[in-house]
């Protein structure tokens, strides 16, 4: 079950570039000839994302022919400095 | 969907005060294994030490290999034995005279490069010598994991089906050497050697194939002049 490891690399690659940034969203690619099984890697995924920055984030996973096995990208909340009490934000124009 | 503002935008709406930015990454998910890898790749090409990474499915003989090329090979030898649990096999290559390190990777189905490093440290092999690391009886996810070894020897025994290259294609593609072990069990099993030999052929045409029985000592020969050369001329013969 090595998808395990592979979900536990994408998490501490994204941890160790982003610090505690909120992901949301982890974008991978995945090739049909990598040796890993996709299922496997979005069961591990939620198990090793719990309690980190990742925890909750949607796994897209592409898979293109050939090895690759690769974090395409992420994405992070940028601000999360409005407190919940605030009055909520104009819309803009 | 955004899992703490919950707003089903990814993009920079500025709903809630939070913001999405996209953070293209395009990174190597085991980019830290192979960093790690080419630590160890380097310090052992410091001191001159040849690391052979030995991988196979379970009960392959691999041990046993190593066992009689430990007592017949001559010159220093030591050994990383990777299992889920027990010692049992760093006992065995204890009794042959030959230093060992156990490393126990528990639910691990693999030694990774991190593994490695640590039992090196612990096993400080001398300058110029030859390492076997025994990986984890696996035909699956050893291939994966760079550990920063001169080589890679993949050992098949004829009672496990001449299919197994086709079956386990990440496997044999990685192998610089396919070792093919129990060959005095041939009169009593149904080994096809054409279509074990077609089967590898497709996933990886150029390997050299060795004939051996571990326990009889048939072909070994063979084996231990494929060491030499590897050990003699720095790189991987074929």
């Amino acid at each position: 079950m090595h998808e395990l490891s592979v979900a536990q690399a994408v998490v501490d690659e994204i941890v160790t570039k982003l610090g505690s940034q909120v992901v949301t969203t982890v974008r991978l690619a995945v090739g049909k000839q990598s040796g890993v099984v996709v299922d496997s890697v979005r069961f591990c995924f939620d198990l090793v994302t719990e309690d980190t920055s990742l925890a909750g984030a949607e796994l897209v996973v592409d898979e293109p022919p050939g090895r690759d096995l690769r974090i395409v990208s992420v994405e992070v909340i940028r601000e999360c400095a409005v407190p919940a009490d605030a009055p909520a934000p104009k819309t803009r124009a | 969907m955004c899992g703490t503002c919950g707003c089903s935008s990814s993009e920079d709406t500025g709903v809630n005060g939070h913001e999405h930015r996209l953070v293209v990454l395009e990174q190597k998910v085991l980019a830290r294994n192979d960093h790690l890898a080419e630590h160890n790749r380097t310090w052992l090409t410091e001191r001159d030490i040849v690391a052979v990474n030995l991988m196979s499915s379970p009960g392959s003989g691999k041990t046993t290999l190593l066992e009689r090329t430990i007592r017949e090979l001559g010159g220093a030898v030591s050994v990383v034995e990777g299992d889920q649990e027990t010692e049992f096999d760093a006992e065995r290559i204890r009794a042959t005279g030959a230093p060992v390190v156990q490393v126990n990777t528990g639910a691990g189905c693999h030694l990774d490069a991190d593994m490695l490093a640590r039992a090196l440290r612990t096993l400080d092999p001398a300058p110029g010598s030859l390492v076997f690391v025994e990986n984890v009886g696996n035909l699956v996810c050893p291939a994966l994991f760079d550990l920063g070894e001169r080589c890679r020897a993949v050992v098949m025994s004829v009672t496990e089906g001449a299919d197994k290259p086709l079956k386990y294609p990440h496997m044999f593609r990685t192998a610089n050497v396919v070792v093919l072990n129990k060959t005095d069990l041939l009169p009593y099993v149904d080994f096809d050697a054409a279509r074990f030999a077609d089967s590898l052929n497709q996933v990886n045409p150029e390997v050299r194939v060795i004939e051996v029985s571990a326990t009889r000592g048939d072909g070994v020969p063979n084996w231990y002049g494929w060491l030499r050369q590897v050990s003699q001329e720095r790189g991987v013969p074929r």
